[in-house]
């Protein structure tokens, strides 16, 4: 269970303060499908860091299972999003020298998992995504579609509670991202796996229970869908 | 999971080459310099560890003259070997309390031909005292001969010949060559020895030519003139000792000599080996600190590079010290690469410069082969060495990238 009190993120840049969210209340259930919508600086991807935990808030609390996370320490926050979250981001952030399987292995590196084991996993979960036969291409031999397929591959590796998904279809064709969306939908009805998407394309949205539309740095509207009817 | 860094470390070294390998260089010359340095004066000590092993620490060699650096003629002197032969009483010094044994040698010019050869030539020629070769044996351990025998105490106009003058005069065993117009019989023939070994006071013993030395008193008439002593320290004396003794007694007789030790010479070489060391070892630190900044320099450009992704491997569960690590094993293994090639380069270039070096310090009559040493210790400390030295100069660099905030690091472009 994700909650958010009270929450405010402001960056300083030079001597300018910009609030990027300003006290904003948030509740998301285990194995909820949410799309986050909103304009640019609406402070969607300043929301996902930190229900990832990257970033900590200058007011309020974000609670990740009852655990506040600006009460813990950098080394705790890096266990907390190894284990529990994966991100999906827009640009899929692959490590451009490291190979597809050792790609989606890195994340289980950090949690120690042994050698054969995690390589045994990420072939599997490569094969899942439909990339058995991509292991060894560096993402530059990747198209844009399957780059992102890899990225899911590895938020998955760890087995998170929790993906975060910011503009997964952002730079996608109509059908690599339809591809995108169809594992997140399988991940969430059969693993019931909190999915929360930032998404531009309300074709994207539908696929969420719960649509959440931010201006300003705060919740703006929520609706309900028809149950991810896509 | 270190197994794992160095996994990753490499794969980064490895997309970087071009950079990667400039830096790599930068520690190359570096370590070369000082593998080299090492080598060449590890190689030089055994050297003279080894002359005078075979020589005898216990023999102090005894030069006519006041000072044995100046040949009495003005001529080069100890190494060059310009000995011209002085009266010595040779009987004083024998009774100088705990020398144990005195040998001699005579070393004149002479102008030798033969037979075969057209012309003629003058040449050194070394008479050898009595007993002398049998007990100075390291002395003369390059005194092994080939065909025929060596002297015997009855024997007069005799000679035993090195073997590439035998083949110059065109003689062998059992044929005459004439020295100052007196016929000498050649009795022996040397085995060739590796140009540049020979002994003090004889040089080249393939060009040597020796006789008893009575066959060169009676050519120039004169008795009890030697241009070297070889004596011997009796057993727990401080040889040291012994020489100042010696040195006092003759001059007191009026005939003053010099003396050198074997401690002596290994301390006269380790000085000039110790100064010429410390220039090339300045230089070398110097090449190796151009070399750490060059990896800093490197590793800082490589984090600002590598920015967003180490806040991507941030977002993904690296704790700071997995990126610390990750920056610091990099660098380490620049350093590592550096270093081993270092020690390949400095292998070749100390092989190659201490025939240089071992005829510019005039080792040649000292036994010569001053080859370079390479002990595992040396190897295995400068692989060692390089890989912190590379560590170290990742740390700040290392540690910059590891307090990166994962968000800014995401967003940087
Ligand atoms: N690290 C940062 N430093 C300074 N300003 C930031 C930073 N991250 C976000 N912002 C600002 O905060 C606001 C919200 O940004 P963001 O959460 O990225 O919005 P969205 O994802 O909805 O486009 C924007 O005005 C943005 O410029
Ligand atoms: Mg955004």
């Amino acid at each position: 269970m994700i909650k958010l009190e009270n929450v405010a993120r402001v960056y300083q840049m030079g001597k300018t303060l910009v609030p990027a969210l300003r006290g904003l209340n948030l509740e998301i259930a285990d194995g909820e499908f949410v799309a986050i919508m909103g304009p640019s600086g609406s402070g969607k991807s300043t929301l996902m860091h930190l229900i990832g935990a990257l970033d900590v808030p200058n007011q309020g609390h974000v609670l990740l299972d009852g655990v506040d996370i600006a009460q813990q320490n950098g080394n705790q926050l890096a266990e907390l999003r190894g284990k529990k979250v994966g991100f999906v981001f827009q640009t899929f952030n692959l490590v451009p020298t490291l190979s597809a399987l050792k790609n989606v292995e890195l994340p289980m590196i950090f949690q120690k998992v042994p050698r054969r084991e995690r390589y045994e996993k990420a072939r599997r979960l490569l094969e899942q995504v439909g990339l058995g036969d991509r292991l060894h291409h560096k993402p530059s031999e990747l198209s844009g579609g399957e780059c992102q397929r890899v990225a899911l591959a590895r938020a998955l590796a760890n087995d998170p509670q929790i993906l975060l998904a910011d503009e997964p279809t952002g730079n996608l064709d109509a059908e690599s991202g339809e591809q995108i969306m169809q594992i997140l939908k399988k991940l969430n009805e059969e693993k019931k796996m909190t999915i929360i998407v930032v998404t531009h394309n309300p074709d994207v949205a539908r696929y969420a229970h719960r649509i959440i539309r931010m201006r300003y740095g705060q919740i703006e509207e929520v609706s309900h869908t028809a149950q991810g009817g896509a | 999971m270190l197994l794992d860094d160095f996994d990753l470390a490499l794969h980064n070294i490895r997309s970087r080459k071009l950079r990667s390998w400039l830096t790599v260089l930068g520690i190359v010359i570096g370590v070369t310099a000082v593998v080299a340095l090492i080598a060449i004066g590890q190689g030089m000590k055994r050297a003279v560890e080894r002359e005078f092993e075979a020589i005898g620490y216990d023999t102090i060699i005894v030069f006519p003259g006041a000072s044995f650096a100046q040949g009495p003629g003005g001529g080069p002197g100890f190494f060059g070997g310009g000995l011209s032969p002085q009266a010595l009483n040779l009987d004083a010094l024998r009774q100088v309390p705990q020398v144990a044994q005195i040998g001699y040698l005579r070393i004149e010019t002479a102008m030798v031909t033969s037979a075969k050869m057209e012309g003629q030539g003058f040449l050194r020629v070394t008479g050898l005292g009595p007993g002398v070769k049998e007990n100075f044996g390291g002395y003369f351990r390059f005194f092994v001969l080939e065909d025929g025998r060596t002297f015997e105490p009855d024997d007069h106009f005799v000679a035993v010949l090195g073997n590439r003058l035998a083949a110059d005069l065109g003689v062998s065993v059992g044929d005459e060559i004439s020295v100052d117009n007196q016929s000498f019989k050649v009795i022996g023939v040397l085995q060739p020895i590796e140009q540049g070994r020979g002994g003090i006071g004889f040089g080249n013993i393939n060009n040597a030519l020796f006789v008893p030395i009575k066959a060169l008193e009676a050519l120039n008439q004169d008795e009890g003139k030697v241009s070297l002593v070889l004596a011997k320290a009796a057993k727990g004396a401080k040889v040291a000792d012994v020489a100042t003794r010696i040195k006092a007694v003759m001059s007191r007789l009026g005939t003053p000599v010099s003396t050198v030790t074997a401690e002596e010479i290994s301390q006269r070489v380790s000085g000039v080996l110790g100064a010429i060391q410390m220039t090339l070892a300045a230089i070398a630190a110097i090449s190796l600190l151009v070399g750490a900044v060059g990896v800093m320099n490197t590793m800082y450009t490589s984090v600002l590079e590598r920015t967003r992704e180490i806040g991507i491997l941030k977002a993904i569960g690296a704790k700071d010290g997995h990126i610390l690590s990750l920056f610091l094993i990099e660098s380490g293994l620049i350093g590592l690469i550096g270093g081993a090639i270092g020690i390949l380069c400095g292998v070749a270039l100390s092989s190659g410069a201490s025939g240089f070096i071992t005829r510019a310090l005039a080792f040649g009559p000292l036994g010569g082969g001053a080859g370079a040493e390479f002990s595992p210790e040396l190897i295995i400390g400068t692989l060692i060495f390089s890989f912190v030295l590379g560590a170290l100069s990742g740390v700040l660099p290392a540690r910059q990238a590891a307090q990166l905030r994962p968000v800014e690091a995401l967003r940087y472009e």
